[in-house]
Parts: structure tokens; C-alpha cells; sequence
């Protein structure tokens, strides 16, 4: 009996089983709360939670939209700069050797932590937190694309250069598609980071979001709303991620990685 | 050219651009003649952080601590779930999604429930930079554990090996590089977690020190603190490439660039 089970939940498709673990810990979640009493600033049961986020969607939309705005121009800001310098790289050797070290060298720093500099430069406000939130997304896609564009097979670049084909034409039909697996993989990344340090710059930087959310709900002992503030904020996050990888499967729809395991 | 001498070269070019920008910088911030600017001249920087090298050295102190003690716990309970996960299929059945999922939550978001929990000292700190270090210990610890080549298992068998000495001898050797990977994540991710956590009702360490500064507009302190914030992530890293180096010489990823083993 045991070992039929076992296997019936091994058969299960992956994400049923995410499904049916999270339902698991939101059961037994509500049933701690209830039956030990935890007090609801400790730990709110998923009850209370939920009715917050029904009773309070209107803050919470509202809130939501300058995150929103602050993540999807850094990200675009900072993926296209990072594209741009990124090709320059491939063009000219001298300047990869000059940058690239520079740009690897600068990625160690703790972005989101400077956003007090950033502020102090650009003031309070979209400047600074979309700035954070390009450089973010900059240093990861710079350093993947460049490491793309170079990955293009060399039979494939004789055989462009023998059919004559121009500069504008190789990119377009053989290096840009070869670097898109790499520029994929540092966006699965970039994409829940640009949410994370748009919500963290929004403590320092301004005084609207889900980040001010978070901490606004939190000094007011409003716990139930932090919960829900939280929530949202990982909803837009897993939301960037599968955008990315429904982006690749429709893009890459050629490539091994999308073949391989399935 | 050799290739020895080609990196030389390259590094020469990087640090030489280094240089002229950091001299047009200074010289630029002294030209324009400003009063404090937001955006200081590096002089201006340095001269502060020696000034000021004892408000610097008590608030390294505590994001030192947050950051290691943070890291450390966080990898020992990683390393410790994923050797569970390995030996009982069932429980990395169960949890692996669920870790998965509690993953995907931008964990420096709930820095204020960690401070309702623990409340605004080490504690609270210490629990975001061990719940920083703890996921990507895990994803990496299980990768690594499950690499192993499975002709060293049958061996081992063969020889009549016991759990633990296959552990030891095989399994925990061939994680070894993929767990470096997960640490060489982790110690930036904490000492980054340990600064923004600061930033929250503490009255110690650099991230408190950054904030203090940008409300009381003292740029060179301000950007004094980042550069030994950056510092900080710097050398942690560079420490552990050292032990990768030290503890895995036999493998490729040291030999070759002394980067992380590809995903």
C-alpha cells in the first residue's frame, strides 16, 4: 500500500506536486495558527491573509503600479544598454579588453546597497530606483550576451562569409541567435532581481510602491497587510520569471536545451 | 603569444582605463570647484575613510558579523537537508518543490517580518543572511551530491563500503565543486542581505552607517561606506576561490579559469 502510493506520487507531473506540497503547508499553516492560537501580528493564518488581500486590493493595485513601472523600464533600460556595449564588445577587441574586466570587476559590488549614493545623485524618486534596477539587469546580460555572440560556430561563420553576407546579416541570422540561450539564462535571473531591488530601493528611494508598502504597513503594526504586500511582491516576481521562459520556449523553440529534458 | 602573457596584457589595458578614469574623475570634481558635491572627488573619498577609520571599523564589525555568522549557518543546515534529500528519495520529494517555490519569494522583502519575529538586533539579521545562504546551498549541495559517477558507487559496492564511507569518500569529493559554486553565491548575497537589513530600525553596521550618512549629507562618508561595502563582497569572494583552491586542486574549474563548474 505504502509503496503504491509512493509511486503514484511519483508519477505525478512536477508541478502538481508543487501544488499539492504548498496546499499541504497552507493546511496545516491555518491549523497551527488556529489550534495554537499564535497571535495574528506573529503569524497571520492564511484566513486572515486572504481576506486582506480581497478587502485591501485597492491599496494593493495601486501600489503595485509604481513597482511595476520601476521594474519593466530598469529592466528594459538596463538589458538594452548591456545588449548595445555587448555587441560593441564583439566588434572591437580593444574594447572588451578595456571593459569587460571593469564591468566584471563592478558587478561584485552589492547593487541594491547603493541605492542611499544613487539617491544622493539623482534624488528621491523613479530616477534612482529605475537606475538600481537597470543595473540590476546590466552587469548579468553583459556578461552572458558577450560570452554568446562569441559562442557561434565557426562552420557556420565561413559559410556566412563564403555566401557573402554583410555585417548586419551575420548578427541577425547568426549571432543574435546563437546568444539568445545566454541572454535567457541571465534573464531567468534578472528578471524576479529587477522586481527584488525595485521593491529594496523603494525603502531608501521613495515613498510610494510595495516595497514602501512593506515597510509603511509594517511601522503601523498592520501585519496582515505586510503578509499580503509580500504576497504580491512574490507574485510579480514568479510573473517575471515565467514570462522569461514562456519568451524562450517561444523563441528557442529550436534549441537543444528546450529538447533535452522537456 | 602565450596566453600568460596575452592575460597581462588584457589586465594591463583594464587597470590602465582604470586609472585615467578615476584621474579624470578627481580632476573633473576639482575643476568644477563644487562645495560637497553629491558625487565627491576620490580624495575626498580617501581622506575620509581615513579620518573616519574608527566610525568605519565599529560598523564593519556588526555587517561582518551578520554576513558570516548568517553564511555559515545557512550553508551548514543546506548541506545538512541535501545529504537528507540524497538518502531518503521520499522527503526530497516532498520538500524539494516546496524549497523551490519558498525560493522564488525576493527574500530581502521580508526583512520586516524578520524584525517583528527576532527583533531589530543580530537576530533578525542573521536569519535573512542564513535564509540568503541557505537556498542556493541547497539547489547546489543536492546537484553536486546526485553528480556522482555511478561506476564509483558500483565500486564502492563491490568493496562492500558502508553508507558513511561512501559518503566520504565519494559522494561529499565529487559535491565538493558544485558546493563551492552555491558558496561563491552565497557570501555576496549575505553581506549585501546584512547591509539592507541595517537599513531597517538598526543603529549599527555600514548599511546603518550608509543611510545615516545620505540624511545628513556627507557625501564622502556616504561613499566611503560603499567602498567598503563593495570591498567586503570583493574579498569574500576572492577567500573563497582561495579554498576551492586549496580544498579541490584536482578538479577542472580551478585548473582552468577558477570559476564555478557550468550549470
Amino acid at each position: 500500500m505504502r509503496k503504491m502510493s509512493s509511486r503514484t506520487w511519483r508519477n505525478l507531473p512536477g508541478w502538481s506536486k508543487v501544488m499539492l506540497s504548498f496546499a499541504i503547508l497552507i493546511v496545516l499553516w491555518q491549523l497551527a495558527t488556529s489550534l495554537l492560537q499564535i497571535p495574528p501580528y506573529l503569524l497571520p493564518s492564511p484566513a486572515i491573509i486572504s481576506r486582506t488581500l480581497v478587502d485591501q486590493r485597492a491599496i494593493l493595485l495601486k501600489q503595485l503600479q509604481p513597482t511595476l513601472l520601476e521594474a519593466a523600464c530598469g529592466f528594459l533600460l538596463g538589458n538594452t544598454a548591456a545588449a548595445l556595449l555587448a555587441m560593441w564588445f564583439v566588434k572591437s577587441a580593444t574594447a572588451e579588453r578595456a571593459l569587460l574586466p571593469l564591468a566584471i570587476a563592478l558587478r561584485s559590488i552589492p547593487i541594491v546597497a547603493i541605492t542611499p549614493v544613487i539617491t544622493l545623485v539623482l534624488g528621491r524618486g523613479y530616477a534612482t530606483t529605475i537606475f538600481i534596477v537597470g543595473l540590476v539587469t546590466f552587469f548579468p546580460t553583459l556578461v552572458n550576451t558577450t560570452k554568446g555572440l562569441r559562442s557561434v560556430s565557426k562552420d557556420a561563420e565561413e559559410l556566412l562569409s563564403v555566401l557573402a553576407a554583410t555585417e548586419g546579416q551575420a548578427f541577425r541570422l547568426l549571432k543574435i541567435p546563437s546568444a539568445l540561450p545566454y541572454i535567457f539564462s541571465a534573464m531567468r535571473v534578472t528578471g524576479p532581481g529587477s522586481v527584488l531591488g525595485a521593491l529594496v530601493s523603494e525603502w531608501v528611494a521613495t515613498d510610494r510602491g510595495l516595497g514602501f508598502l512593506i515597510l509603511d504597513s509594517q511601522s503601523r503594526w498592520q501585519i496582515s497587510l505586510v503578509w499580503a504586500a509580500i504576497i504580491v511582491a512574490t507574485l510579480l516576481a514568479v510573473t517575471a520569471f515565467g514570462l522569461v521562459g514562456l519568451a524562450e520556449r517561444r523563441l528557442l523553440s529550436w534549441h537543444e536545451s528546450m529538447n533535452g529534458e522537456g | 603569444m602565450t596566453p600568460s602573457l596575452l592575460t597581462k596584457l588584457k589586465n594591463g589595458l583594464s587597470l590602465s582605463l582604470i586609472i585615467l578614469l578615476v584621474l579624470v574623475w578627481e580632476l573633473t570634481i576639482q575643476f568644477l570647484g563644487l562645495k560637497n558635491p553629491p558625487v565627491p572627488a576620490p580624495s575626498q573619498v580617501l581622506v575620509a575613510l581615513f579620518e573616519a577609520r574608527l566610525v568605519f571599523l565599529t560598523n564593519l564589525f556588526p555587517t561582518l558579523a551578520e554576513a558570516a555568522g548568517g553564511f555559515f549557518l545557512g550553508n551548514l543546515i543546506a548541506v545538512a537537508t541535501a545529504m537528507l534529500f540524497v538518502r531518503h528519495r521520499a522527503i526530497e520529494e516532498t520538500f524539494y518543490p516546496l524549497a523551490v517555490v519558498l525560493h522564488s519569494i525576493p527574500l530581502m522583502a521580508i526583512i520586516p517580518l524578520l524584525i517583528i519575529w527576532f527583533g531589530p538586533g543580530y537576530a533578525s539579521k542573521v536569519a535573512l543572511t542564513t535564509l540568503v545562504s541557505f537556498f542556493p546551498g541547497l539547489v547546489n549541495t543536492v546537484k553536486g551530491l546526485k553528480s556522482v559517477n555511478p561506476q564509483a558507487l558500483e565500486l564502492m559496492e563491490v568493496w562492500g563500503a558502508r553508507g558513511w564511507t561512501v559518503f566520504w569518500k565519494v559522494r561529499l569529493p565529487s559535491a565538493l565543486p558544485y558546493i563551492f559554486a552555491g558558496l561563491k553565491i552565497a557570501a555576496p548575497a549575505s553581506v549585501l542581505g546584512a547591509v539592507v537589513a541595517e537599513w531597517i530600525g538598526s543603529r549599527q553596521g555600514i548599511g546603518f552607517l550608509m543611510l545615516w550618512e545620505m540624511f545628513n549629507y556627507n557625501p564622502p562618508r556616504l561613499w566611503g561606506a560603499m567602498v567598503i561595502s563593495a570591498g567586503v563582497t570583493m574579498l569574500s569572494f576572492w577567500l573563497l576561490s582561495l579554498v576551492e583552491r586549496l580544498a579541490i586542486p584536482w578538479h577542472e574549474s580551478v585548473q582552468q579559469t577558477g570559476g564555478a563548474p557550468k550549470e
